[in-house]
């Protein structure tokens, strides 16, 4: 009783739908009902969906640069190996 | 009949379908005529078995896509075609062939909604999102079968069938009658839209609702949120849909507005950003009427953090307007917060894109700016309390400028000098005030040292100047009137009398001398003020500047003794600026410094942290711990590291990070505490400390095996620490693997950077 013949000629060939020669489809077997169960998210995973807000942190856009930089005068950056700050 | 055969059309293009459809309109029509009711439900027979064909497809199709399309697009032919015949005919038909088909066609769909194959849900639930705006009016139940049944589906199982069961929802929101039928399960529409917008698990559905819900100042607020979710597309959304079809921004508080654009402005997603510039640049912009002033004005330029990037996007993206700008005489003469905050930021805009030519268009003479300045500043002093802000403002714009200005011309270069030698004299400027002043003196002067002597003779001609007044006053204390009209001043007076209060001054006879100590101690605070941001901007070494030294000992140290926090903390950065200048020096007062370290405030003990972590980068742990121990230093940081105050935490944890990254410290406990720290649930909501490990750690272990090795050694005491924590607080840190796998990342050998 399946429909339409989907006749796939290869990965990218578009389906094409045989709508002129097309059997019935059997609305018993379409429509064929699911269980209650089956078909909806049950309250309990619903209630544990709630609690997740699916949100970022506030960023602080931590960088390298933050890293390399004197904490009292911002504008000099770290020379490790002279040891002295240069302006940057 | 022909039916089968325009379906067949159909599936080929969209283009054809408002012809077909028409067609397939002409056949309904005959069939009508030819056979009445029966020819009618021929017809709706042939065209449900036509559709079950679509709807049995197994799999994801374009071509079934299209179908589906098509069935909507001859439920709005049918419908259209059969007004316009009521328009022309009296309405002779009772029921029309239209308002037949579509309610056995939703009949139909409704049964689909809810069976097995989960694609035939998906579609029954698009066609029915598709038709039923350009359906009409339904019967009542049925209309309210089809609500009830597609709230249901919102919490289906396939995130695909809840995207389309909102999408359909959306179109019947606001339609009014809903509250009756739903209240006793899941609440109203938009309740349920808010509720998935949320809280969905599926991505697409989240962003399914930011796309169909309905604006109101309830669902704002939901809405805005989502500029933070963590899906990029979703985030990028936001902008490109609801924000910018919003009717007027001004819906939004200030604060909202403000965040908004914060989040969509600094998104680490490029596309995220540019949908924020391109709503703000083309959308909001033209709300008010294209006018950047009017735009800033919406913005609260004083109190805004995001003005800036604001405007930094627009000129990027708009580069159409910035050759319209222009700024003459006029404009200078009548500068307002946001014109001077726009010229301002345009200015460094300039400089910063290297156009001097559009810079040099924009900033006048530098002796016409110094007359601005002027102009400006006299206002500021004569305005009444409740004009000053606005007017320190636009002055503060005016020596930003100032600041990028070129001073080759040596009449300019005087003229600047002079003037901005006058204001560090006057009386209760801002600290933005006196930055911009010393940053800009830094560049008319020749060098550091000749800037650091114009400084420090200020300095001292500010300290002399009171004292001489004082002086003046004491003589004549009797004549002068106590009550000091200066009201512009009690932010500064206000802020020094709370400190003041805990060390419960005698409070005898003499307001006056109360009055005057006041006098003297804002004059040491602006003293100080000017000398750390002078320091700031020093690097030379001290050796014999015998002008620092007597500041130190006149100024400086002297702070140290005074009970108030705000001379306290000052003199504890100008010494540590100036200990970052002489090592000696440094390394005698770093006991000073560890002592301070127990202060119970964390102001204070923020400030110690960062000169200790400063002046050992600078000078090597060997040389800063000759006199206190290597020990002490680090059972100091280990302490801080523990401290209860989130912000002492992250500023140890980041001083650290540079001290390990520098190799400067090396210590396998301290690693240990690091690593603990980065998972324990404490400090989940400490995002600087958090951001800054999880940027160091990665850094510091992918940058060298030897530190790999160090890891690998405690790797498994670690992990039963952890695991430990994890027990006591399963729902607040990852799961035991997940943290097992980062520790086996931060090892892995051919992860290294270099």
């Amino acid at each position: 009783d399946e429909e339409a013949a989907p006749k796939k000629k290869g990965g990218k060939t578009p389906l094409v739908i045989n709508f002129l020669e097309a059997e019935e489809v059997d609305e018993k077997e379409l429509f064929a009902p699911a269980d209650a169960s089956a078909l909806s998210i049950s309250n309990t995973n619903l209630a544990e969906s709630r609690k997740q807000s699916h949100l970022l942190p506030d960023d602080i856009h931590f960088s390298s640069k933050q890293l390399l930089r004197m904490f009292l005068k911002p504008a000099f950056i770290i020379k490790s190996k002279n040891k002295k700050p240069q302006p940057g | 009949t022909v039916v089968p055969t325009i379906f067949q059309e159909c599936q080929k293009s969209a283009a054809n379908h408002r012809k077909n459809a028409i067609m397939l309109r002409k056949i309904q029509e005959q069939c009508a005529e030819a056979a009445g009711e029966n020819g009618e439900a021929a017809f709706n027979k042939e065209f449900i078995r036509n559709l079950n064909v679509v709807l049995a497809i197994k799999k994801v199709e374009p071509t079934a896509d299209r179908v589906v399309q098509f069935v909507s697009t001859f439920i709005l032919c049918t419908c259209e075609k059969e007004n316009m015949d009521q328009e022309d005919e009296d309405e002779d038909e009772d029921s029309s062939i239209s308002a037949t088909f579509v309610e056995h066609l939703m009949r139909h769909l409704l049964k689909g909604i809810t069976v097995k194959e989960k694609l035939v849900r998906v579609r029954c639930c698009k066609l029915i999102a598709l038709s039923i705006n350009s359906v009409g009016a339904l019967e009542n139940d049925l209309y309210v079968e089809l609500q009830k049944s597609l709230m249901e589906r919102t919490r289906d199982k396939e995130s695909q069938v809840r995207v389309q069961a909102l999408f359909a929802l959306s179109k019947m929101q606001g339609n009014g009658d809903e509250e009756d039928d739903d209240e006793e399960e899941g609440g109203t529409i938009i309740e349920k839209f808010l509720d998935l917008l949320q809280h969905d698990p599926a991505a697409e559905v989240r962003r399914s609702a930011i796309f169909n819900i309905a604006q109101s100042k309830d669902t704002l607020p939901f809405i805005l949120e989502r500029a933070r979710d963590t899906d990029t597309y979703n985030r990028r959304a936001v902008f490109t849909k609801p924000m910018s079809e919003i009717r007027d921004f001004r819906m939004l508080s200030i604060g909202d507005r403000e965040r908004l654009l914060r989040y969509g402005l600094t998104d680490r997603d490029d596309g995220v950003k540019k949908a924020c510039t391109k709503m703000l640049a083309t959308k909001w912009i033209n709300q008010a009427d294209d006018n950047l002033i009017e735009f800033l004005e919406r913005l609260d330029v004083m109190g805004s953090s995001v003005a800036e990037d604001v405007l930094n996007a627009f000129f990027d993206y708009r580069a159409d307007v910035i050759d319209t700008l222009s700024f003459n005489d006029i404009f200078w003469v009548n500068l307002s917060v946001e014109s001077s905050f726009l010229v301002r930021v345009f200015t460094e805009f300039c400089r910063r894109k290297d156009d001097d030519a559009q810079f040099d268009k924009v900033v006048p003479e530098v002796v016409r700016h110094a007359f601005y300045i002027q102009k400006y500043s006299n206002i500021m002093q004569q305005a009444e309390e409740e004009d000053r802000p606005e007017a320190e403002f636009i002055v503060t714009q005016l020596l930003m400028i100032a600041r990028l200005l070129d001073y080759a011309d040596e009449i300019g270069r005087r003229k600047m000098f002079g003037l901005l030698r006058e204001m560090l004299l006057l009386n209760d400027l801002p600290d933005k005030h006196l930055e911009c002043i010393v940053e800009t003196m830094r560049k008319i002067s020749l060098n550091e040292k000749d800037f650091t002597r114009i400084i420090i003779e200020i300095i001292s001609d500010l300290s002399e100047s009171t004292e001489a007044e004082q002086e003046d006053a004491t003589n004549q204390s009797d004549v002068r009137i106590v009550n000091d009209p200066d009201a512009s001043r009690k932010r500064k007076h206000s802020a020094v009398d709370k400190s003041r209060r805990n060390s419960s001054a005698p409070v005898v006879d003499e307001a006056d001398k109360a009055r005057k100590d006041l006098e003297s101690m804002l004059n040491k605070i602006r003293c100080l003020t000017i000398t750390k941001y002078m320091l700031e901007r020093s690097s030379e070494h001290l050796q014999e500047s015998s002008y620092m030294f007597g500041l130190l000992n006149t100024l400086v140290v002297p702070a140290l003794a005074y009970p108030e926090e705000v001379m306290q903390d000052l003199g504890l950065q100008c010494l540590g600026l100036i200990c970052s200048l002489e090592k000696a020096l440094a390394a005698d007062n770093m006991d000073l410094f560890l002592t301070c370290a127990f202060a119970e405030n964390a102001s204070t003990l923020l400030h110690v942290l960062s000169i200790m972590f400063d002046l050992i980068l600078t000078f090597g742990m060997a040389s800063m711990s000759s006199q206190v121990g290597e020990e002490r230093i680090n059972a100091d940081l280990k302490r801080a590291l523990e401290s209860e105050e989130p912000e002492v935490q992250a500023v140890a944890v980041e001083g650290i990070a540079k001290l390990m990254l520098t190799k400067v410290l090396r210590d396998a406990e301290i690693l240990r505490t690091l690593i603990i720290l980065y998972f324990d649930p404490a400090t989940a909501k400490n995002n600087h400390l958090r951001q800054c490990l999880s940027y160091f750690l990665q850094v510091y272990f992918h940058s060298s095996y030897d530190n790999q090795v160090m890891l690998s050694e405690m790797a498994v005491p670690i992990m039963v620490k952890l695991i430990e924590m994890h027990q006591e607080n399963k729902n607040e840190m990852p799961t035991c693997v997940n943290m097992g796998q980062q520790l086996l990342e931060w090892c892995e050998p051919r992860r290294g950077l270099e």
